[in-house]
């Protein structure tokens, strides 16, 4: 059945090709596509959650950094930042490391070698408590001490 | 008292801006999932999805392959992730959680597609 259904198809691609070619005139087939190919993501079962489960995305991206006050920094970034959002910013160099939260100040637009970049200013909050991390850290999400909890306490 | 400005002025200074996104899971596939974020989340992003599920921590690798803003009066985004295949699924994968799933709903006998839990 499903072998007869394809054939099918595929005759009626033909017709219709065989159809805009005589349409066309100068034998040239025209620049329409006959089948939309569907991504191999679809092709599993999709599962629907009754109640949403909670949870976090934590996106990561390198910048460029520079210290310009006591308690302020500016990175240039290929995204922007939505002002007053609380980031975190890992600093790995000369054998530490150092991970310390951050609230973004400004954000702005600049072109750098042609190319369009993000300034991005950032207040440092409590640095005091910034978390030195050892050299050989390495980003597991499962060592992150519950990530979802700490996003829902920031709103 | 933390060494920042020794790192910064460390001739290797690597740094890495992270951004954590409040989102809950709407459904689930093999290869990716549905969820719904009060901010959008760049096309394309790379990052590592973190949802409880049973009690329990679960993650995976996933890239955002699209954002649109919901319909609804929620105001939210709907954002459609494709997980990563950087790894292979260990204890805590999501990847793991959907066939869990499907044994499930074999064993029920209401597997297909979109399957309420």
């Amino acid at each position: 059945m499903g072998t007869f259904f394809a054939i099918a198809v595929r005759d009626a691609n033909r017709q219709f090709a065989a159809a805009l070619v005589a349409r066309d005139g100068a034998g040239r087939i025209p620049n329409i596509v006959y089948e939309v190919l569907m991504s191999g993501r679809r092709s599993h079962p999709r599962f629907a959650v009754a109640t949403p489960w909670l949870g976090a995305i934590r996106i990561l991206r390198d910048v460029v950094v520079n210290r310009t006050g006591d308690d302020e920094l500016l990175v240039v970034s290929n995204a922007a930042a939505v002002v007053g959002e609380v980031l975190s910013l890992e600093l790995m160099g000369g054998g530490q490391s150092v991970m310390v939260k951050v609230c973004v100040r400004d954000s702005r637009p600049v072109i750098i070698d042609g190319t369009v970049r993000h300034r991005v200013r950032l207040g440092l909050i409590d640095l005091q408590s910034a978390a030195t991390l050892p050299e050989d850290a390495v980003a597991d999400p499962l060592a992150i001490e519950s990530t979802i909890q700490r996003v829902a306490e920031a709103g | 008292m933390v060494p920042l400005d020794a790192i910064l002025q460390a001739s290797d200074l690597v740094a890495v801006l992270g951004r954590e996104v409040s989102v809950q899971l709407l459904d689930i596939s093999a290869s990716g999932c549905l969820l719904e974020s009060a901010s959008r989340i760049v096309l394309g992003a790379t990052g590592t999805l973190i949802v409880m599920f049973d009690g329990k921590e679960y993650c995976d690798d996933v890239r955002v392959m699209r954002c649109l803003q919901s319909k609804g009066a929620s105001g939210g985004y709907q954002v459609g992730a494709e997980f990563l295949w950087t790894k292979a699924p260990h204890e805590r994968s999501l990847r793991r959680i959907v066939t869990h799933l499907q044994a499930s709903a074999i064993k029920s006998g209401s597997f297909g597609a979109s399957t309420q839990m």
